[in-house]
């Protein structure tokens, strides 16, 4: 999921063995060690397909891919876009049907792709259908948001950032809270 | 209780009477809890700024009330102490009644102007404290003591006078008082009282420190000496395990290069194999005869000739093999004058010696693997008898818990206490010491309240039979399950169920009621070992596994009865079946998840039987699939939901919920009520609130969602004069707060809060069925007509601005029930 940085991979069929060789080692150091830390590439975003469009959610807010799980557990009194319980490095974090938050439409189908999405100490997994390409997203290029569109509802307005290339960035840093809110306030509030 | 404390009053009791009285009063001082009996009723004799809910009060005691109060309060007091000190004087002994009465009073009397602010009447009567513990000591003699009391009492009346007529505290008394115990050769500052002076211990620190209860602020843990030796042991035999496990390691690690030596070694033969194959393959049939030997190899001839001569043919092994390869060597070979029969041959040898190699590097590892395993095994127990071991560390024996008990007992019944008889076994049962903290308090209230019961509200004709009291207290422990019971000889306190009942149930265990033989009821505490591991029934809800804690389930019940040869059941629209004497629900139901499959083609039906009080309760289950034992790890605060706060992961890491049935059941409205608005969200609702609405209430309640404490203030007191119940939100979280513990009638809303704004409450609250009857009365400065139609839009019922004059306010509220209360006779007022 690396960029290339403009190299096709013809050229790299192209390259000698000790010209790819210094590539890869020249490249491998800027990679960076940890990718929920993903310092070195503040823009880069994921591409996520929803059943509405696509959005894009920044990668640094991502801190590991998983395939869905067969099954989730329940947890009662929650909202309908939570799917349920899984165990991410042995502690129970809820998996939100990202496409249900967001436009309120019905639940995406069996499968797809968690993101596990960690900001302040709040690790939460946004199940998406799938995923496409990272894409560097120039924060200068986000623009302001038209306003609810078919893509999200009126009140989930605050979670995104912006949209570049007409398609909608998400504000994970506004979204975790909310989340987090939501589920925590059904509990109380029924 | 007040009046009995006037010394008038307490003449006319008898002696027994007094100390029992004394007692009880000793005890006011030393009980962290405000529920107990005799302390319900707040008497004059409390200040009323000790009172846990002041809002109430406030709303009708202006400051100025209460300071007359209080100085009628002390005023009293000090009066009680001189005559208390004249009592001293005149009786010349330290056992007079007097110093009694007058240790209780100052002790009072210091504790009440502390909390109203008057900080010198406070320290005169500490030091009033200070003297009598003096002379209790021997430190002082009685008659100085005595002039020194009588000086002190002077200046607190001078103190209280100034505090009445000027309006404020003189601290000249206490400067006064203070030169005159110099005078005396008094150090009143250097005194240890016997209760906690100019600390900020409570009342209750002190009761515990006196009757052993664990200080749970300590960093400090109560260990048992045997069970810290044998962790120690323990710990030890476990770290002598790592040199075993580490050798074992490294014969895997050994056994696992031979492996791969070995393959290695095998795969290097695969290319000339595979070429020989493919050569053999490509031979024509022609120059395959007889036995497969090569005819133009020299070695084949000789072979040959020796085989005409029916000499025996030197076989080599595993021919299968090498026939083919024989055939296609000598094809090859033969014209290189070179013997290929050599070449095959140790090709042969190198891949039967390869295979062994494999095989036996395998066994090797196979071994390695296995002793691995049998070390890990050790590691694994070393360490639960680790874990057990520290959790024994962290018990404590029962009869810690009965030596408090006993203590209250004694303290509350003083000369009467010949009167109670405490039965206690299993005292050497190990109890977790959080258990038993947290148990201490609503045991001790119960005991209070049965003495008290025992002692006064018994009639006196059943007070003359010889019939003593009796509690008893028997602990036992079966597995990871600890049962406490404790049996009474006269019934069972109203309410003693109830009091246990939360706590007990915050420890996942469980409270029921069980008649003793002797016709007597007693209530039995069943509690789980410890607090993290649990011992429970893996149970199947749906598709779903969930752990229900066994010391909450009473018997699992199996109906081998067809369901559809039962009668038909009825079902309410809770979702409760009544079957037989149960009260039955299912689990699916009170979890959210899919109706369960009750279809003839059920044949059992599973359901736990709970170890709650009257009415039973069955909650049915799809299966009961196991008794497990697992660590439980908690939810993040926002994923906690009532009944469900802890979690364990099961061997395939999936996530096991932690039911506590009986809390889930308290809250069943909540659940069965979100099932209809949440899970079914999207479909139409026409179901009806499930929170009682306010027609049948005395008094309406109006929640105020200010951020501004001057106008929470100021409706408070405006509301509370006209008689409705007012409660009080800071911001737009604490009002969904209120709004879902109070069920309040009114909200009056501002818009600009922190946290959630008025628009937001608004919005989440009409969002809510459970909210529709709720009238919400927008009151804010914001006064444009945007605001007013957006507010209308979201579901507000009116809308005022500030400053909102009282009428308005009032007449708006009243408007807004005006058809409800001519139906109900009118509330208001």
């Amino acid at each position: 999921m690396l960029p290339l940085h403009g190299l096709s991979t013809n050229n790299l069929e192209q390259m000698a063995d000790e010209e790819f060789w210094n590539y890869v080692r020249t490249h491998a150091d800027s990679v960076p060690r940890n990718s929920s830390q993903g310092r070195s590439y503040p823009d880069q975003h994921l591409e996520c397909e929803l059943s509405r469009g696509n959005c894009f959610i920044p990668l640094k807010a991502i801190v590991e891919v998983l395939p869905s799980p067969q099954d989730y557990t329940h947890l009662p009194l929650t909202p309908i876009w939570v799917r349920g319980l899984i165990t991410w490095r042995g502690e129970a974090i809820p998996v939100i049907d990202l496409d249900m938050y967001l436009c309120g439409g019905p639940l995406s189908r069996p499968g797809g792709i968690v993101l596990i999405a960690n900001y302040s100490d709040l690790a939460v997994g946004l199940l998406v259908p799938d995923i496409g390409l990272t894409t560097t997203v120039p924060f200068e290029q986000v623009n302001t948001p038209p306003g609810p569109t078919v893509f999200y509802t009126p009140i989930r307005a605050g979670v995104i950032r912006g949209a570049y290339a007409e398609e909608p960035v998400l504000d994970v840093s506004a979204l975790l809270p909310d989340v987090v809110q939501q589920i925590g306030m059904t509990a109380c509030y029924g | 209780m007040d009046d009995l404390d006037a010394p008038g009053h307490q003449e006319g009791l008898s002696k027994d009477d007094l100390e029992v009285l004394q007692a009880f009063h000793d005890l006011e001082f030393t009980t962290t809890d405000d529920s107990f009996l005799i302390e319900t009723t707040p008497g004059p004799g409390t200040s009323l700024t000790d009172q846990p809910d002041t809002a109430q009060s406030a709303a009708f005691l202006s400051e100025d009330d209460m300071l007359v109060l209080f100085a009628t309060e002390a005023d009293e007091d000090i009066a009680t102490m001189r005559l208390a000190v004249q009592q001293l004087e005149k009786d010349n002994r330290l056992d007079s009644q007097g110093l009694k009465s007058l240790k209780r009073c100052a002790h009072k009397l210091a504790g009440t102007a502390a909390s109203i602010g008057c900080a010198s009447m406070s320290t005169i009567a500490r030091h009033v404290e200070a003297i009598i513990k003096l002379v209790e000591d021997d430190a002082l003699s009685l008659q100085t003591g005595c002039i020194a009391l009588l000086d002190s009492l002077q200046a607190l009346e001078a103190t209280l006078h100034s505090i009445v007529s000027d309006g404020f505290e003189s601290k000249n008394p206490l400067l006064q008082i203070e030169e005159e115990y110099q005078r005396l050769n008094i150090d009143v500052h250097n005194v240890q009282s016997s209760f906690p002076e100019k600390t900020n211990a409570t009342p209750g620190h002190w009761f515990s420190q006196q009757t052993g209860e664990l200080d749970q602020n300590s960093s400090h843990l109560r260990v048992d000496a045997h069970h810290f030796k044998k962790l120690l042991e323990c710990v030890e035999n476990f770290i002598e395990l790592d040199f075993p496990l580490e050798n074992a390691q490294k014969q895997v690690e050994t056994a696992l290069n031979e492996l791969q030596f070995a393959q290695s070694r095998l795969r290097n033969l695969e290319p000339l194999l595979s070429s020989m194959t493919i050569s053999v393959n490509a031979i024509p049939d022609t120059l395959i005869k007889d036995a497969g030997y090569p005819p133009s190899s020299l070695v084949a001839r000789i072979l040959q000739e020796a085989s005409k001569r029916n000499s025996p043919v030197p076989q080599v092994k595993n021919v299968v093999y090498t026939q083919p390869l024989l055939i296609h060597e000598a094809a090859l070979w033969d014209e290189m004058e070179i013997d290929p029969f050599s070449e095959t041959n140790v090709l042969t040898h190198s891949l039967t010696e390869a295979i062994t190699d494999v095989a036996l590097a395998t066994t090797h590892l196979r071994q390695a693997l296995l002793h691995l395993k049998s070390i890990a095994s050790q590691q694994v127990n070393q360490a639960s008898t680790i874990h057990n071991e520290a959790f024994l560390l962290r018990s404590l024996p029962f009869s810690f818990l009965v030596k408090r008990l006993r203590t209250a007992i004694e303290m509350i019944a003083g000369a009467r206490s010949e009167r109670i008889h405490l039965e206690v076994s299993g005292e050497t049962v190990d109890i977790n010491q959080d258990f038993l903290e947290k148990l201490a308090d609503p045991l001790l209230e119960l005991v209070q309240m049965q003495v008290a019961e025992v002692l006064f509200f018994t009639k006196s004709s059943e007070q003359d039979t010889d019939r003593s009291s009796h509690f008893g207290f028997n602990a036992h422990s079966r597995g990871n399950e600890i049962t406490i019971e404790i049996s009474f000889s006269q019934s069972v306190p109203s309410g003693a169920v109830d009091l246990l009942q939360d706590t007990v149930h915050h420890m996942y265990g469980s409270v029921s009621l069980q008649e003793t033989g002797s016709g007597n009821i007693s209530l039995q505490l069943r509690l789980p070992r410890s607090q993290r591991l649990i011992q429970g029934l893996l149970v199947r809800a749906g598709n779903q596994h969930v752990i229900v804690p066994v010391s909450q389930v009473k018997r699992i019940h199996f109906n081998k009865q067809r369901l559809n040869r039962q009668p038909v059941q009825e079902k309410n629209s809770t979702g409760m079946l009544h079957v037989d004497k149960h009260e039955k629900y299912h689990l699916n139901t009170l979890l959210g998840l899919p109706a369960h499959n009750n279809t003839a083609e059920k044949t059992l039906q599973t359901a736990l039987i709970l170890e709650l009080d009257n009415p039973s309760t069955a909650i049915e289950v799809d299966e009961v699939i196991r008794e497990v034992e697992l660590v439980m790890k908690p939810l993040s605060d926002y994923l906690c939901r009532p009944g469900i706060t802890n979690t364990a992961i099961d061997t395939n890491g999936a996530v096991l919920l932690v039911l506590n049935l009986p809390e889930i059941l308290r809250q069943k409205d909540m659940y069965i009520q979100v099932d209809k608005t949440f899970i079914t969200a999207g479909s139409a609702s026409d179901e009806t609130p499930s929170i009682p609405q306010s027609g049948s209430k005395v008094c309406r309640k109006i929640l105020i969602a200010d951020d501004s404490i001057y106008i929470r203030q100021s409706l408070h007191m405006t509301l509370s004069h006209e008689g409705y119940a007012v409660l009080e939100a800071i911001d737009g979280l604490q009002a969904l707060d209120q709004l879902s513990k109070e069920s309040p009638d009114v909200l009056l809303l501002d818009i600009e809060m922190p946290n959630l704004n008025g628009y937001d409450v608004l919005s989440i609250v009409r969002s809510h069925q459970k909210f529709s009857a709720l009238k919400i009365i927008m009151l804010t400065s914001r006064s444009s007509e945007k605001h007013q139609r957006r507010a209308s839009k979201l579901g507000a019922n009116a809308y005022l601005t500030k400053p909102c004059p009282q009428d308005v306010l009032l007449n708006t509220i009243k408007s807004l029930f005006g058809d409800e209360d001519e139906r109900t006779g009118g509330q208001e007022g």
